[in-house]
């Protein structure tokens, strides 16, 4: 079967799709659990690329992500930064860190 | 990685990180999350893993189905069926290397732009001319098939082509009325009523 999809938008597609996880993710660091808060995205698609995530992740307010450190995208065994909180700083443990 | 129990084996309530990680002066709480292209691109590859299974003509040989022109997946339950007629109508008539056309329905409108004056019958692509060959001496005013929404128009054989023809013919001298619309002044006949008979848009399909 030869055939493509219908016509979209790509970096919009990708920005829907890492919003959906985002919040999901987010949800999970409403506490402190260790000194820095990281979440790592898997690639899975070649769509997802470290341009259009920096890109989508520039749409959100510093407020959404103030409990997030760090934002990673793994392509395989390479590993990009996409996002650093710029206010970063040490976080109080909480009842989870070890 | 931490030692021991893992945050959610610690907090079965609460929705946890997947793991903390530590390089034993500072610590890090990680959550990782498979990262795919969205809706559409995940409908896409399921389709194209169940297509082929779905299409399969129960006949000896490896197909490829090619697309016709605005063909995209997923498809409708309509088009899927109309797919799994003509597959294993088209696939055992092949030879090796050879290429059959597979029908499929095409849709456009038929509007009437002026109802006077003399014949005209154009599309909204350039070079499609020879699609109205015939029909303006037969036809009073000006029409146009508004099929913006296609790319071009494809035909893979002499029949799918003379079956458009005979379609645009009966609408634009007002044989089919068939779901005939007034808007803001304009007639419009819409072809789709005929198109269960009249497939006028084609694939191909080629045992390589």
């Amino acid at each position: 079967m030869l055939a493509v999809t219908e016509a979209y938008h790509v970096d919009a597609a990708v920005a829907e799709a890492l919003d959906y996880l985002l919040e999901k993710a987010l949800k999970k660091f409403k506490q402190a659990w260790a000194e820095r808060h990281v979440i790592v995205f898997d690639k899975a698609t070649g769509s997802c690329n470290t341009e259009r995530v920096g890109h989508a992740l520039a749409w959100m307010t510093p407020e959404q992500l103030a409990n997030v450190d760090l934002i990673l995208l793994t392509d395989n065994d390479e590993v990009s930064v996409v996002w650093r909180n710029p206010t970063v700083g040490h976080r109080a443990e909480g009842p989870g860190c070890r | 990685m931490a030692d021991g129990p893992t945050l959610d084996d610690l907090h079965k309530s609460r929705a946890s990180p997947e793991c903390l990680v530590t390089n034993g002066s500072i610590s890090a709480a990680v959550e990782v999350k498979r990262l795919t292209g969205g809706e559409i691109e995940r409908a896409y590859k399921e389709a194209l893993t169940s297509l082929p299974r779905a299409l399969d003509p129960g006949c000896e040989g490896l197909f490829v189905l090619g697309p016709a022109i605005s063909f995209a997946v997923p498809v409708d339950q309509p088009l899927l069926r109309r797919l799994r007629e003509e597959v294993p109508r088209v696939a055992p008539k092949l030879a090796r290397g050879e290429t059959g056309g597979v029908r499929l329905p095409r849709k456009a409108w038929v509007s009437l732009d002026r109802e006077h004056g003399p014949g005209r019958v154009h599309c909204c692509h350039n070079y499609s001319e020879h699609l109205f060959e015939g029909l303006e001496s037969r036809v009073t005013g000006s029409f146009m098939l508004v099929d913006q929404h296609l790319p071009d128009h494809s035909f893979v054989t002499a029949e799918a082509l003379a079956v458009r023809a005979e379609l645009i013919s009966a609408c634009v001298t007002g044989e089919l009325t068939a779901g005939r619309i007034t808007s803001s002044g304009t007639k419009k006949y819409r072809c789709s009523g005929a198109m269960q008979k009249a497939p006028i848009r084609e694939g191909s399909m080629c045992s390589p």
